[in-house]
């Protein structure tokens, strides 16, 4: 569900399910646990009358075929998600955790460059169902911290080209963010690169006078400016 | 008289920037037509341009409504 939606089945895409097929599995997938059928039908179908939303979740359920029937558990009044099948977004929610827990211990795969893109990536892009929104709006900010405490690990660990990857993918997502900026120039700062560091924070000062009209906090012009022994 | 169906959307990422003269960030995605996906994002720090920014939103959702019964 990061970037777009697909369903995989052993390591061959499935092709293009019905809208209705597709939103019905997202929306069990965002979810760990079972939800009920008034609960799915009402968030799936907001603007319907419940008997129409009810007759529209019956019938996205009827749709599915062999393979992705298998990824609905239903009873009588649950829906829920098969929990043998990988969601993408849940993995890339749990890298996330452990990246902003200082008290967690990040797994390689955590410290990768597929992290970085797991990381960059948003949720249903272009989907505008209220409870997709909601759960990108959430993602969206667990992401930024997250990408910002990966290029703080990097950086301490001497891995700085990565490091540099993951703060750059901070500020694309949100080049107005602050410490997103000021973490890019701490790696560049790091290497021993003051001029890069310099051309980030004037990059940065050009698109808040120019959006904003304002200057960046006297932190960052601290950070930057500060003199530096080698 | 055409029917319309389409829903104007507009999300608004509020956000503080501490330590700034300005603190505000007030992110506004907006569509008039949801199906176009996002037509316009802007940024804010301040309250009133954020509330003209939403006036202006509701007029164009209002204006294509008229335009399509027209």
């Amino acid at each position: 569900m990061l970037g777009t939606f697909q369903f995989w089945v052993a390591n061959e895409a499935l092709p293009k399910l019905s809208g209705g097929s597709q939103r019905l599995l997202a929306f069990l997938a965002l979810r760990d646990r079972a939800v009920t059928r008034v609960a799915a039908a009402g968030a799936l179908w907001p603007d319907a009358t419940q008997s129409h939303a009810f007759s529209s979740l019956r019938s996205a359920i009827s749709r599915l075929d062999e393979v992705t029937q298998d990824a609905v558990v239903a009873t009588r009044l649950d829906l829920s998600f098969a929990e043998d099948i990988a969601v993408d977004f849940r993995a890339a929610q749990g890298i996330a955790h452990r990246l902003v827990d200082l008290n967690a211990a990040p797994r390689a795969f955590d410290l990768s460059a597929a992290a970085v893109t797991a990381l960059s990536t948003d949720l249903l892009p272009d989907w505008y169902d209220d409870w997709v929104l909601i759960e990108n709006a959430d993602w969206h900010q667990l992401r930024l911290h997250a990408l910002e405490a990966l290029a703080a690990r990097l950086t301490d660990d001497g891995r700085l080209g990565e490091a540099i990857h993951a703060a750059l993918a901070a500020v694309n997502t949100e080049p107005l963010r602050e410490t997103a900026q000021a973490t890019l120039i701490r790696v560049h700062l790091a290497e021993g690169n003051q001029s890069e560091a310099m051309r980030v924070y004037e990059n940065y000062r050009g698109q808040l006078r120019t959006q904003l009209g304002i200057e960046p906090t006297q932190g960052l012009q601290d950070l930057v400016r500060a003199p530096r022994l080698w | 008289m055409p029917q319309d169906n389409r829903s104007g959307l507009l999300i608004i990422r509020a956000w503080m920037e501490h330590g700034s003269s300005a603190p505000l960030r007030a992110e506004l995605s907006t569509t008039t037509d949801v199906s176009s996906g996002i037509e316009r994002t802007s940024v804010h720090t301040d309250v009133v341009q954020v509330g003209a920014e939403v006036q202006t939103w509701l007029r164009g959702v209002l204006a294509g409504k008229e335009r399509l019964a027209s």
